[in-house]
Parts: C-alpha cells; sequence; structure tokens
C-alpha cells in the first residue's frame, strides 16, 4: 500500500541520458523512512570511499519524506546530498519552497543522478514525464535568469527549479543548489558536483497529489501538532521570522564579529530586525504546508541600492555579512544577500571566506596585491560586492576564495590558519561557540563538517522547558549557558532527532524541541503511511542514520582528532562584551558525547553493542 | 442552511496551501490540488498568494477545514451578520468564485 509515498524512484544516468524507475525497497523505508536517511544509504552503498566527488560515477541524490507535500507542519522539505568536494565527506543538506512537494505530486519520492552528460543539460519532470533537456543556452546564466527562462521556455509558470549559477558550472567548492531562487541545499559544494555532471538544473511540476492511509486521523494528529507549532512560533515569525534571533546572539557575547575577533557587534541596531522591520520588509512567506512562515520579502527604496526587489532573508543574513564581515549598511547587506542567491553561493561559507580574507588583510598576512587591488577593510562595501561576483565568476581573486577557508589558510601559510574557522573543512556559522558551548559541540560532532544544524540546540537560552531538558539529556543542567554538564547527551539526542525529521521531510524547526520528539511525530507518520512504528523505532531510525554518517566519515579518512574546533574557540578567550574572559570548553562536552554515543576516543567507531542495536555493522552494512 | 461565505485578507497570505490539501484531503483522502475546491494562485517572481474557490464550495457540505488551517488566519467562513463589516473593509475581500472550473 502506497501511502506517504508515491513509491518510486527515477535513476538517472546522465552519461547515456537513460531514465529508469524503479520501485521504493520495503527495507529501505522501514528502517530510513526517507530524505537524509535514504540518501546516507544510497551514497554508503553505491560511492567508493576513494572516489573523487566530480567523478561520472559519483552519485547526486534528491529525496523527500513520506510527510513531504502534506499538511504536517512544516512538510515541504526536500533533502539533497552528495560527497561534498570542499569536505571529501557526505553533505546532505535539507530545503523548502516548494520543489519536493511538486516532485512528490509528480510520483517520485527521489532521484538518483549519476553519469556526466557531454553537452550541458537538464532535468524536465511533468507528471509522469520526465526528460533531459539541452540546457547549452542555460549555461553561464545566474540562478534568477536560469529560472524565468526555463518557465517562459516550457510555458508552465508553475515549476519549481533546482539550478546552479555559473559558480557550480565552474567547480567553486562553495557553490550550492538553488532551489525556488532563494532557498539553497548543498553546503561544501553540491552545486559544483552538479556542475560536474553538466546538470544545469531540475525543473518540476506535478499535478497529482500525496495519498494518506488514514484520512481523519491524520488530520486530527497534523491538527494538534499544527495548533501546538502555531502557538509556539507563529507571533515571533510572523514579526521578524529567523533574523529576530540576532540580537539575542549579540546579547550573548555568541555573535561571530569581524572573524571572531570578537563576539559583540557595536553596530547591532543597524543590522537589527527593528532595523529590517521597519525600513525593507513587506511581508512574510511560507514554504508549501507551512503554518510558520520564516522568510521575508523586502526592498530598497533609497540610496545606492535603490530598486532592489528580493526575498529569503534569514538570520545568517545579518550574522554572516554583517557582524562577520562588519558591514553595518543594512541595504548593503541585502544587496550582498541577494547576489549570493543570484550567483549561487553558499550564505555561511562565502561571508566566511571573506572574513577570513579580511583578517589576514589586516594582520598582513595578504595584501591588497593578493587581493587585485581589493582594499579588504572591515565592513567595506566596495569591497565585499565586487568580491561576491567574483566569487560567483570564478575570477581573479575571488577564484582564490572560491575554495573554501580550509584551502585558503593551506596556500597562506601557518599565521593564516590560526584565523581559519572551519571544522572538517566546512566553514562555521557566525554564532561563536565561545558564548553558546553547545553549539561549538555541534560544530565539532556535525557529520558533514561544522554544520550548526545538525544539532541545533536551544536549550542554553531558554528555549526549552525542563521537562524537555531532562528528557534529551536527563538534567536541566543544560539550561546553564556556560556550563558544560549534560550537554554531550543533548547534542547526541537532538542530532538522532533532526535526523529522522530529515528523512521524514520535515523541517528543523519542528525537530529542534518538544515537537519534534519521537513521541510527538510518529502519529502523523504511522496515519499517514500506515506504518506502525513506535516512538522508539522512529528515534532508533534517527541513531540508526547518525552512526552510518559515522562510519562513512571514518571510511572517508575522518579520524576523532577532526571531532574538533578551530583553535580559537578552544584558546583564545573573548576580549570583550557579555561572554568577556570565555572560551569554549569543548572536551568534556565531547567525552560525554561519545560516551552516551558508545564511539570508541582512540579510533571513533561505534562499538558492537551500538551497531547492534542500530542494526550495522563495522561497514556500514545493514544486518 | 445558513449562508456563509468564504473572505480573506488581502496581502496575508503566505502561499502555505494548507488550505488546499486540508481540503483534499477531507474530500478524498490525499493532499493534493487537483482534489481542492480552493486554488492558491502564487506568483513565481513574487510569492503573493491569494485563493479562489470552486463553485461547488458553496454547495458541497464540509466542516471548513481551510479556515481551521490557516494560521495566519487569512480565510474566514463568514455569515450575513458580518458580510457588511468586511465588505466595508479594504483589506477583506470575497474570495472568487471559479465557474467552470475543475469540479463544476
Amino acid at each position: 500500500m502506497n501511502r506517504g509515498y508515491c513509491d518510486k524512484v527515477a535513476r538517472i544516468d546522465l552519461t547515456r541520458h537513460i531514465v529508469l524507475i524503479e520501485p521504493l525497497n520495503e527495507k529501505l523505508k522501514e528502517r530510513y523512512i526517507g530524505g537524509r536517511g535514504f540518501i546516507a544509504r544510497w551514497l554508503v552503498d553505491e560511492v567508493p570511499a576513494d572516489l573523487h566527488p566530480f567523478d561520472p560515477q559519483a552519485l547526486l541524490v534528491i529525496a523527500t519524506g513520506p510527510l513531504t507535500g502534506t499538511i504536517v507542519p512544516t512538510s515541504s522539505r526536500t533533502e539533497i546530498g552528495a560527497v561534498a568536494p570542499e569536505t571529501g565527506i557526505f553533505s546532505i543538506g535539507s530545503v523548502g519552497g516548494s520543489f519536493g512537494t511538486k516532485l512528490k505530486r509528480a510520483g517520485l519520492d527521489a532521484l538518483v543522478i549519476t553519469g556526466r552528460s557531454e553537452t550541458p543539460v537538464y532535468i524536465l519532470i511533468s507528471d509522469e514525464n520526465i526528460e533531459i533537456k539541452d540546457a547549452s543556452w542555460y549555461w553561464g546564466k545566474d540562478v534568477f535568469e536560469t529560472e524565468h527562462a526555463m518557465r517562459i521556455d516550457n510555458h508552465e509558470s508553475r515549476l519549481s527549479i533546482a539550478s546552479i549559477a555559473p559558480s557550480g558550472e565552474a567547480g567553486v567548492a562553495i557553490s550550492t543548489i538553488m532551489v525556488d531562487r532563494v532557498r539553497s541545499a548543498g553546503r561544501g559544494g553540491l552545486g559544483a558536483v552538479m556542475g560536474s555532471k553538466n546538470l544545469k538544473a531540475v525543473a518540476v511540476y506535478g499535478s497529482g497529489s500525496v495519498p494518506i492511509y488514514d484520512p481523519l486521523s491524520f488530520w486530527k494528529e497534523c491538527q494538534t501538532l499544527q495548533k501546538a507549532a502555531t502557538k509556539k512560533y507563529f507571533a515571533s515569525r510572523w514579526k521578524s521570522g529567523t533574523y529576530g534571533a540576532l540580537t539575542r546572539y549579540n546579547k550573548a557575547g555568541a555573535l561571530t564579529t569581524y572573524n571572531a575577533q570578537k563576539t559583540a557587534f557595536e553596530f547591532i541596531d543597524q543590522i537589527s530586525a527593528e532595523c529590517y522591520n521597519e525600513n525593507f520588509k513587506i511581508g512574510m512567506r511560507a514554504c508549501i504546508g507551512c503554518s510558520m512562515p520564516c522568510w521575508s520579502i523586502y526592498t530598497v527604496q533609497t540610496g545606492k541600492f535603490k530598486n532592489l526587489y528580493s526575498d529569503s532573508v534569514n538570520a545568517s543574513t545579518f550574522k554572516e555579512l554583517g557582524a562577520r564581515c562588519g558591514m553595518h549598511e543594512m541595504d548593503a547587506i541585502l544587496r550582498a544577500h541577494d547576489d549570493l542567491n543570484r550567483f549561487g553561493l553558499d550564505t555561511i561559507s562565502t561571508p566566511a571566506v571573506i572574513s577570513f580574507a579580511m583578517e589576514c588583510y589586516q594582520r598582513g598576512i595578504i595584501t591588497s596585491r593578493d587581493c587585485d587591488g581589493l582594499e579588504l577593510s572591515w565592513g567595506n562595501t566596495d569591497a565585499i560586492i565586487p568580491l561576491i561576483e567574483w566569487i560567483g565568476k570564478n575570477q581573479g581573486f575571488g577564484a582564490q576564495l572560491a575554495r573554501g577557508v580550509r584551502a585558503c589558510a593551506k596556500e597562506w601559510g601557518a599565521d593564516a590558519n590560526s584565523y581559519a574557522l572551519h571544522v572538517k573543512g566546512l566553514e562555521t556559522v557566525a554564532t561563536d561557540p565561545r558564548g553558546q558551548p553547545s553549539w561549538g559541540l555541534g560544530y565539532a560532532t556535525s557529520s558533514r563538517g561544522a554544520c550548526h544544524m545538525r544539532a541545533y540546540g536551544n536549550f542554553e537560552y531558554g528555549g526549552m522547558d525542563d521537562a524537555s531538558m531532562i528528557r534529551i539529556s536527563g538534567t536541566t543542567a543544560i539550561g546553564e549557558r556556560f556550563g558544560t554538564t549534560g550537554k554531550g547527551k543533548a547534542g547526541a539526542f537532538l542530532e538522532d532527532m533532526h535526523a529522522f525529521g530529515d528523512s521524514l521531510g520535515t523541517c528543523k524547526f519542528m525537530t529542534r524541541a518538544d515537537l519534534g520528539f519521537p513521541e510527538a511525530l510518529v502519529g502523523v507518520l504511522n496515519t499517514a503511511t500506515g506504518a506502525s512504528y513506535s516512538a522508539d523505532s522512529l528515534y532508533n531510525v534517527g541513531e540508526r542514520i547518525s552512526n552510518l554518517e559515522r562510519i562513512a566519515n571514518l571510511q572517508r579518512g575522518i579520524t576523532p582528532a577532526d571531532d574538533t574546533l578551530p583553535e580559537r574557540y578552544l584558546k583564545e578567550a573573548v576580549p570583550e562584551g557579555p561572554a568577556k574572559g570565555k572560551i569554549c570548553d569543548l572536551e568534556p562536552m565531547l567525552r560525554e558525547y561519545y560516551q552516551h554515543r558508545q564511539w570508541n576516543w582512540e579510533d571513533g567507531y561505534p562499538s558492537p553493542d551500538k551497531l547492534e542495536q542500530v542494526g550495522l555493522d563495522r561497514e556500514g552494512n545493514d544486518i | 442552511m445558513k449562508e456563509k461565505h468564504l473572505f480573506y485578507q488581502l496581502n496575508r497570505c503566505t502561499g502555505c496551501q494548507l488550505c488546499v490539501m486540508a481540503c483534499s484531503l477531507a474530500r478524498e483522502g490525499v493532499c493534493g490540488e487537483k482534489e481542492s475546491l480552493i486554488s492558491i494562485l502564487t506568483h513565481p517572481q513574487f510569492g503573493t498568494s491569494q485563493p479562489l474557490v470552486d463553485q461547488s464550495c458553496m454547495w458541497e457540505e464540509c466542516d471548513a477545514r481551510c479556515v481551521e488551517v490557516c494560521s495566519p488566519a487569512v480565510l474566514h467562513l463568514v455569515a450575513q451578520e458580518d458580510w457588511g463589516r468586511l465588505m466595508a473593509n479594504p483589506d477583506w475581500n470575497p474570495v472568487p468564485i471559479v465557474v467552470g472550473g475543475k469540479h463544476s
């Protein structure tokens, strides 16, 4: 009985231009649910550990979950995964918008893309028709131009499009895959993986629907969840999206400022939610299936960037381009943010590499001669905006930065390495773990490098009630911001919750607190699909995925020594502000995390007992 | 049956399609557009959205799940005593009715 699922996967070989439809394996559904779980399983099974990310044989997978495209709150999500060129390990990212819903309405759960076309192509999916079409005309176009042209050429305004910009075409290590113009997935350079396949875009429209096993019970389960979610999040999201959090980071001394030389920004008022709401915001929008609108449309009506209109501002917009790079003119930040989307660049890694270069410039490690004449002083709009374009086009000094922080640090020498903020090659987000320590643990243990969304805890700033804190860690001590007790266990629990949430098709906002507990979500899963998961077995799926990704990392050369943080966070005390004198005390949290996970401190592998519990062997095979 | 009509608040619809899917779920047990009496027209560039309903919404009996599921409270099912108040308010409009559409 195919309920929740479409029970179809399209296998697309771009070398031979062949599309095969295969049924979804029942065992795979039961053990990995969908989305991220499917992708992790397929990547382990089908991509040899020593295969270069750009090898034609490499996989690029787009997968939905059984709840994608339904009325479960936040159920718009699509996962996109591959081995990332920037890090050499898996990167499985989540994106909202309408792509996953439309893919399922076209009757497909997932696309597994292999091979390399000789000439540029795109994949057009329109209900049961899947075509591999010539994309020569789109090659070289930016994301916005590509989407518009593709809708016109296909006479279909409702297409949802996942595309790359020239950054992905050129192999830029910090390029992403852009969905519905302004949403992105694929940190670590998945745009470049798509480009290596000569694949410009995947465009989809489906007119079908997602069947539900028990419609009435499902409706009731969804309404319980939605009412709770709306009560908890709607008002704050409607007012200030996710960018409302910015001031809180600043007050906590957790806002990466000037590449983490400080952790509070003196121009915070100029980049605050209040400033944006008053001067630029037009209104809030939501992804399909989401009752908590978190992205907004905006316009700039005066000054140098007059007539700019765009959308999808989030906390990172102001954290990364603002505090991290020192920009404090909001109109310029919005211009730069729009350019990051247009050029298909990672909105965290790109500002991160620019701010890293700025600190190297400040310290004389590089000079304006190295930067093609740019004056890389903090907040210099006249340097940052052109530099984003150069990175996007892989030109001049931009081509250097396009390789990411780790590669630049290697080239610029030992001094530069002290200011390189990445874990396993992926740049950290601009939340400073010296002011918010559990995020430091999350960066260290995240399966794709310094991703803040793998653990994404909110307990250090009052986001979680006592009962929930006890549920995830056994103690309310995790609510003490600068403490370490319980945070290892909490981090592991949240990583597992997000792992099953990313497999269901829900957003991280659901699985970061009580609304995402397995007992809260198991009802919608079972009534949608007809499966009979218990809360424990649902949690076990999350744990299985976390351990599988762990094994995959170990197979690709990651060791426990890589589960660490940049030296600055560990050794350099914050010089001033609310977190003055603090470092990130990682080791006690990390030891507790390893202990709770039953991972060996020396070689990093899960214990035999843990492997048995999650149903894997040491090589990552299902048992 | 008391005469009621759907109204919506201009510029407040987020385009989430929850109303669309709540209707299709109630009518056909699926989440989708085809089986729903409501359509949301979303502009591909601007993300502006507005609802339309098939005329059979006027006579099919239901429990108005579209209204219940709408978190920004864009949609309201309105009885006669409130028509005048809403029609006089430029922020509100009756949801346009499509004739000859998919369910007519």
